[in-house]
């Protein structure tokens, strides 16, 4: 009996280092060996230009400005000289916004307007004032949906969007449609096989 | 002390907890900070269902019999984390979104494993190692991929890491773990934020208890970032993968963020304990998984194919179910067959596969997700950039946004090739000595695998691009060398003419469905409005959508949705099926071309004659010539003249002549007022009828062999519910005369269509990115109404 209640103790007493042993033995994919893929064993020319480019924050670069605002869809062309503008700025864009992003909801949904940046946007040689807003619906204070947004400055029109949600969900709850009607025309059957 | 001495022996021995009844009291000493190591944390490593082994376990599972071996968590003061590059602050956890940062416990991050502050510390520490590898690997797959040496041209930019494009420019990541959303987690990059909900019956399970939805929900993030590697954000913003509520982008994006948990576990199915246990949406990602069922199995011929099984939902195999994540699945599967062949062929351990693997989707990613339309890093290739070498794909920087989203997004077609194309510079290349036992990887085992998915829908790997610039008389795009399919490894995908996509021809179908309830279409913009998917509406169509009348026809003023009742004529599935509204290059000096395959319309019916045109023509403007730029007028481009153009014409009728006519030429026929039109003076091309940009395509997942959409998804006599992403949307100016007559000119194809991709006149090789805005590589059909009040 008390060769039992001593193994009992032993146990009691190794088990959890070996449990915790096994359970790290368990995680091992885990750690991340630096030299995962076999290289060739070559001398690389450019090693050191690799690992400045891995390694080394690009030098403070100055950002570009006109009208006192970033630009915007220059890439690697000129700024025009003499660039036109196709809109002005208008301190009214973000109610204009607003309204709009209202306009279809129901009373109980709210919109937060949050400006991030503005821009001159440049396309086909003119530019465009623009500003870079992130949009959050909002339901009971409770955030909904966001989204980014690139503005006209001056009438609030949404040009392009991105930075969308994405919802882990099951079966989507999104509004499921029914026809209520139908078009019969056989002038629109213009394809055919041949 | 005696129980704590024996619970510790239990725990020891593997103790798992059993389900059921039972006053169990909940262990408060493991995970305590006496037991633990400065700033560290016991860890729940795989989710309860895992861990335990047990599939029907209950929901108050003990969390503190559960976890395992302490983890360094972070000195930091609170969960906020540093990533490659000397970034601080690049992520951190907080419960939810107004609640302040955990402080440490006694200089640990010990908390008991059944509370919410266990949960902050132990999704911080998943999410660290998560970022970690990540990052760690890309810089391994970087140094690898833009060697000089490696006889290859990747698509990295110089920039990734001195940039810090490989974090958003060092934003911070904010997780939250405990939002209390119901049954859900979702990516908000808007904010950079995740949320982590609960299930909306078992409160007590969180979505945050499931370390594989963490993985998947930072996937989303990470798939993000590959995309936008390319883009600088300032220049150019930011692109998504996906852009509906159903697409093949979204439905990839899905594939990869479940693999992405493979990626840190190794298992091959996601989700067991959050979305499995009680909502039955775990996910697995191979065919030898237990919830898989025949006919689908690891038998070559028993993948899981595309596009059959693109609305296959293994929880229930008999309700086909048209969602992005079950879609993703031949993506997730795909990705797994890829590892095991690379363990297999080139000796690799999982682990090293699995980096090549995410190598080859990441460089794929980036080239693909290219804003800037240049999709190569050339330079670093040691070759000097020329004009010839501007865009390689997605049109330009103008336009590039729009050819993602929906002109040429990244369908299944788009990311297998480019997929195999990366792979096969990467492991089937003798300077890149990448898999040494059989010097190089075979390419016809690459194209076996992608054909056991259904996935070689492609004939060249599309090595030369898609500019249009000529090039010693030969556009760039296919001056080659390209590599091609061997098409004997052909076997299982369907490739098919697009003339197969046709009209129902049931002589009692309809050629369209019409939508035009109020309160359903109030309800469509309220979801397309939030979701961030449309833009503009015009001005004049009211709040209450006041002149949607429901009568299941058009009327002056209505917002309506419209489905083209489409059938695929052929005796496969064809998969990816996508109709355009978007603006085209169909139209000159005001008249519509009939220079398409419709033929459409007569010249006595007010289609322009061009008949003195010359074919090809390279004239600008000319019927015979597509526009280079989207109609953009570049002053380096010559292209004054030529323009696109709205698909919808109306007809006028005379007592002489029935003629098609602009919206424009309309107008001034009606002598309405140009402040009358839908969106002002300043664009009268669509004056009566525009279709919505954003709603602008219509996609369906797939059509079964001699069915329509709804013949596919029709159960008995029940009526189809179509969803968001199966409709156009157009507005209609309330202006305009009731008895008016508007023919509209869709295109549309299919994903799994040769000649929808690939131009026979150039030996197969992929149409040329601008040959989109025209008719080429579309079915062009009609839509005709008469508008009635």
């Amino acid at each position: 009996m008390k060769n039992y209640k001593f193994l009992i103790l032993l146990i009691a007493l190794i088990g959890p280092f070996a449990y915790f042993i096994l359970r790290n033995n368990k995680i091992d994919h885990l750690e991340i060996s630096k030299k995962t893929i076999p290289v060739k064993d070559k001398i690389v020319p450019h090693a050191p230009k690799i690992y400045s480019l891995l390694t080394t924050p690009s030098k403070e670069k100055k950002v570009p400005r006109i009208f006192g605002r970033k630009i915007m869809g220059l890439g690697n062309k000129k700024l025009p000289k003499n660039l036109k503008t196709v809109n002005k700025y208008n301190p009214m864009w973000k109610n204009h916004l607003t309204k709009y992003l209202l306009k279809f909801q129901n009373p109980s949904v709210d919109v937060n307007v949050k400006l991030n940046d503005a821009y001159i946007m440049i396309k086909n040689n003119q530019g465009r004032f623009v500003e870079e807003v992130i949009i959050n619906y909002l339901e009971k204070g409770e955030r909904i949906s966001s989204f980014r947004a690139i503005v006209d400055s001056e009438t609030g029109f949404i040009l392009n969007t991105f930075d969308k949600t994405i919802i882990q969900e099951r079966r989507r709850p999104y509004p499921r449609l029914s026809p209520t009607g139908s078009i019969k025309n056989s002038r629109a059957r213009r394809i055919k096989k041949d | 002390m005696k129980t704590l001495t024996i619970l510790i022996f239990l725990y020891a021995c593997g103790f798992t907890q059993e389900s059921g009844e039972g006053g169990r009291s909940r262990s408060e000493f493991i995970n305590s900070p006496e037991m633990l190591s400065a700033n560290s944390s016991a860890i729940l490593y795989q989710n309860p269902i895992v861990e335990t082994d047990n599939l029907t376990l209950e929901a108050d599972a003990d969390f503190s019999l559960l976890v395992g071996p302490q983890q360094v968590i972070t000195s930091n003061q609170y969960l906020e984390g540093e990533c490659y590059g000397g970034i601080t602050n690049c992520f951190r956890v907080l419960d939810n979104i107004n609640e302040v940062p955990l402080p440490k416990n006694a200089g640990t991050w010990g908390y008991n494993p059944n509370t919410t502050e266990f949960l902050q510390v132990n999704s911080f520490w998943h999410l660290k190692e998560q970022v970690r590898k990540f990052h760690t690997e890309l810089a391994s797959n970087f140094s690898l991929a833009i060697d000089s040496n490696s006889g290859r041209i990747s698509s990295y930019p110089s920039e990734l890491f001195s940039d810090f494009r490989y974090w958003r420019e060092g934003t911070t990541l904010v997780l939250f773990s405990n939002t209390g959303f119901p049954n859900n987690a979702f990516y908000d990059p808007a904010n950079f934020t995740l949320s982590l909900g609960e299930d909306s019956i078992e409160k007590e399970v969180k979505m945050a208890q499931d370390p594989s939805v963490i993985y998947h929900e930072n996937g989303h993030n990470l798939v993000q970032l590959m995309m936008n590697y390319r883009n600088p954000f300032k220049d150019t913003g930011r692109v998504d993968l996906g852009s509906l509520f159903y697409d093949e982008a979204g439905a990839i994006n899905e594939g990869l963020c479940d693999w992405f948990s493979y990626y840190m576990n190794k298992r091959t199915h996601v989700f067991e304990w959050a979305f499995g246990r009680f909502l039955n949406a775990s996910r697995p990602l191979t065919e030898s998984d237990d919830l898989i069922s025949p006919p689908i199995s690891l038998e070559p011929d028993s993948r899981l194919t595309y596009p059959r099984f693109l609305d296959y939902d293994p929880n229930f195999p008999d309700q086909p179910i048209e969602d992005v994540h079950y879609a993703g699945q031949i993506i997730s599967y795909f990705m797994v067959a890829m590892v095991k062949s690379l363990e297999n062929t080139c000796y690799y351990t999982e682990e090293q596969a699995i980096t090549g693997v995410y190598g080859v989707f990441s460089e794929s990613l980036a080239e693909m997700g290219d804003l800037t339309a240049t999709g190569r890093n050339l330079l670093a290739a040691g070759i000097e950039p020329t004009p010839h070498d501007k865009y390689w794909n997605n049109l330009d920087e103008n336009f590039s946004r729009e050819w993602l989203n929906m002109v040429t997004p990244i369908n299944f077609r788009r990311f297998a090739q480019t997929f195999g194309r990366f792979w096969l510079d990467t492991f089937s290349n003798t300077q890149t000595n990448r898999c040494p036992p059989v010097s190089v990887y075979p390419k016809d085992l690459l194209e076996n695998i992608m054909d056991n998915y259904g996935l070689l829908n492609f004939d060249t790997y599309n090595d030369d691009g898609n500019y249009w610039l000529h090039k010693d008389g030969t556009p760039v795009g296919h001056s080659g060398p390209r590599k091609e399919v061997n098409i004997l490894n052909r076997k299982r995908t369907t490739v098919l003419p697009k003339e197969n996509l046709i009209f129902n021809p049931d002589a009692n179908a309809p050629s369209a469905f019409i939508f035009d309830n109020r309160i359903d279409m109030i309800s469509a913009l309220q979801s397309l409005q939030q979701s961030g998917q449309i833009g503009q509406i015009s001005p004049q169509i009211q709040a209450d959508l006041a002149y949607n009348n429901g009568n299941g026809q058009v009327s002056p003023g209505e917002l309506f949705g419209i489905s083209p009742n489409l059938y695929n004529d052929s005796n496969s599935i064809i998969g990816g099926i996508q109709v355009l509204s978007n603006d085209w290059d169909h139209v000159r000096e005001g008249k519509p071309c009939n220079t398409f395959e419709d033929g459409w319309p007569l010249v006595a019916e007010g289609g322009f004659d061009s008949s003195d045109e010359i074919i090809p023509s390279i004239t600008p403007g000319d019927c015979n010539y597509i526009t280079r730029t989207n109609g953009l007028v570049e002053p380096d481009q010559n292209e004054v003249t030529d323009s696109i153009y709205p698909v919808c014409f109306i007809q006028d009728l005379t007592d002489t002549a029935t003629t098609w006519v602009n919206q424009e030429k309309y107008r001034e026929i009606q002598e309405m007022d140009k402040s009358k039109c839908l969106y002002g003076s300043d664009q009268t091309k669509n004056c009566y009828i525009n279709a919505i940009k954003g709603a602008n395509q219509a996609v369906y997942s797939k059509m079964d062999p001699k069915k329509s959409w709804t013949g596919t998804y029709q159960v008995g006599s029940e009526p189809v519910i179509f969803n968001l992403s199966n409709i156009l949307m157009f507005e209609v100016n309330k202006w305009t005369p009731p008895g008016t007559t508007i023919r509209c000119r869709l295109r549309a194809r299919f994903t799994n269509c040769r000649d929808c991709f690939e131009n026979p006149d150039w030996e197969n090789d992929d149409f040329l990115d601008y040959q989109y805005s025209g008719g080429a590589p579309f079915r062009v059909i009609h839509i005709e109404f008469t508008v009635i009040d």
